[in-house]
């Protein structure tokens, strides 16, 4: 696959992007006309209720679904298929629980035909970094849900990839281990100059994390409204105790409550 | 966290116990009750049997053993190569699955007589007829295996850039490992019925042709000797593939 462009400004760009599933009897209309754009080192959060089509969104940003309408781009090129640049988060691990966690961290060099030696240090080092060191040749059935998480995590980042796609990685935790989770997602992407798009139906997560906020619609989803987060970087934790990251959160309780209506 | 693993300690003595008691009460009941020897013998008359007998229950072992081995192998290879096909095309999987459960539920031993008539008395037909008892079970497990992979995983193996292949390979294939093992279990003991059968009706040779001989003979201590020779055989080759289980999940971790 080329290189993109350096020039191009954006990792990532839905054009009027639809998307309908041929369900029976009734085609289900899942995503409608959604267009925005994730500047390179931007983190974006999409905001919405669960089954309102913002999965779809992401899973098309992965390239594993089509869109039925409008166009999807990666670095100025047509996204028609799952990209090399493009790491993926789910709402489960999805560890091979056959493969080591070392095993697991590699396997999209596996499937690129990526020589091990090559990403050896990188995986290592992302172990270490999320704080699973000494567990790399542990089973996934040795580790608790959090820590299979931050596995994961080192897997969809381990081939350095520009755009970090996570669809609510942390909505299978505990509300102890997903805070955890937020800070150490934290921590590793503001050392990067990654773009992310993170899906998710926890306002606290999007505040804390995101530069800016798209909140969706109901099924079918649209853009509802964008928010442009005002927090300075580099953010701790420490953040979501304030006043003012309070006032965001209400804000964003209160649009997301009025689009229900 | 290891211990999970490993299988909880196994008593074998109270098994044994209850296998030594039937031999007693078998002995002492054929003592007492005067059974004739070509009705029942004893197990002392079935011991000399098998001493007496034993480089001709040998030779015959290494006929009946290296043949159902050797089918077991074909009916493995076979079987999961017929269940990767039908993974992979929809097609065929179409056209041969409903003729696969149909073929199931046949009494497959029947056919023998079929493999005589067109291959012929002697190690082909039996071999071929082995096979074909012992390929099912396998091919239908292997089936099953490979359609219990994870949905997510396959799609995050997707993600990752893999194709149809990989996926089979990294996703597919490891998770119907403990079904494959499953499916050979049961395929380990229908190639000693197979090749048993087989040398009933179509052999000159091998543990089933002897019990045929003997049984013509009237000498039913070496009918009891060759089927205890039987039993060891499969037994072996059900623990060599229970062994070769436990040195998978030991290399792989696989779990049920």
């Amino acid at each position: 696959m080329p290189e993109a462009p350096t020039l191009i400004a954006e990792a990532i760009r839905f054009d009027a992007v639809g998307k309908t599933f041929p369900t029976r009897p009734v085609p289900l209309r899942a995503v409608e006309s959604v267009s925005f754009a994730v500047r390179r080192g931007e983190f974006l959060a999409i905001l919405g209720p669960s089954g309102c089509g913002k999965s779809t969104l992401l899973m098309m940003a992965a390239g594993l679904e089509t869109p039925t309408e409008g166009r999807l781009e990666r670095g100025g090129v047509e996204l028609v298929g799952p990209h090399r640049q493009t790491g993926v988060m789910f709402q489960d691990a999805t560890l091979l629980p056959w493969l080591s966690v070392l095993d697991n961290v590699l396997f999209p060099a596996t499937i690129r035909r990526i020589p091990r030696a090559q990403v050896l240090e990188a995986a290592m080092r992302l172990i270490e970094t999320v704080g699973l060191k000494g567990f790399e040749g542990a089973r996934p059935h040795e580790l608790s849900g959090g820590m299979r998480q931050r596995a994961a995590i080192c897997r969809a980042l381990v081939l350095d990839p520009d755009l970090i796609l996570m669809d609510e990685p942390f909505s299978a935790l505990d509300a102890i281990t997903r805070d955890e989770m937020g800070d150490v997602l934290l921590d590793l992407w503001q050392h990067t100059q990654k773009s992310a798009i993170f899906v998710t139906h926890s306002i606290r997560e999007a505040v804390l994390l995101a530069d800016r906020v798209l909140v969706m619609s109901r099924r079918p989803a649209t853009v509802a409204e964008e928010l442009v987060v005002p927090f300075p970087r580099p953010r701790t934790p420490a953040l979501a105790d304030s006043a003012e990251f309070a006032a965001v959160v209400a804000h964003l309780r209160g649009v997301i409550a009025r689009n229900m209506a | 966290m290891s211990a999970t693993l490993a299988a909880p300690p196994r008593v074998h003595w109270l098994p044994l116990l209850v296998g030594a008691g039937v031999l007693l009460a078998w002995d002492l009941a054929v003592r007492w009750a005067h059974v004739p020897q070509v009705l029942l013998p004893s197990p002392g008359s079935v011991a000399a049997s098998l001493w007496h007998a034993a480089p001709a229950l040998a030779r015959h072992a290494l006929a009946t053993g290296g043949a159902a081995t050797g089918a077991f192998l074909v009916a493995v290879a076979a079987g999961m190569v017929l269940a990767a096909v039908m993974m992979l095309s929809p097609l065929l999987n179409r056209l041969l699955y409903p003729n696969l459960l149909l073929f199931q539920l046949l009494p497959k031993v029947a056919l023998g007589p079929l493999f005589v008539v067109w291959l012929g008395i002697g190690l082909p037909s039996l071999f071929a007829f082995a096979v074909f008892v012992s390929v099912f079970p396998v091919a239908v497990g292997t089936l099953a295996g490979l359609r219990a992979a994870d949905p997510n995983q396959l799609r995050m193996c997707r993600a990752a850039g893999g194709n149809d292949w990989q996926c089979f390979r990294h996703v597919r294939l490891p998770t119907s490992m403990p079904y494959v093992f499953a499916g050979a279990k049961v395929a380990a003991t229908m190639a000693f019925t197979g090749a048993t059968v087989g040398e009933f009706i179509s052999a000159n040779a091998g543990l089933g042709y002897m019990v045929m001989q003997a049984q013509a003979r009237s000498d039913t201590p070496l009918i009891f000797a060759a089927l205890a020779v039987l039993c060891v055989l499969g037994a072996a080759l059900y623990g060599a593939v229970g062994l070769a289980e436990d040195a998978a999940r030991r290399r792989w971790g696989t779990r049920r």
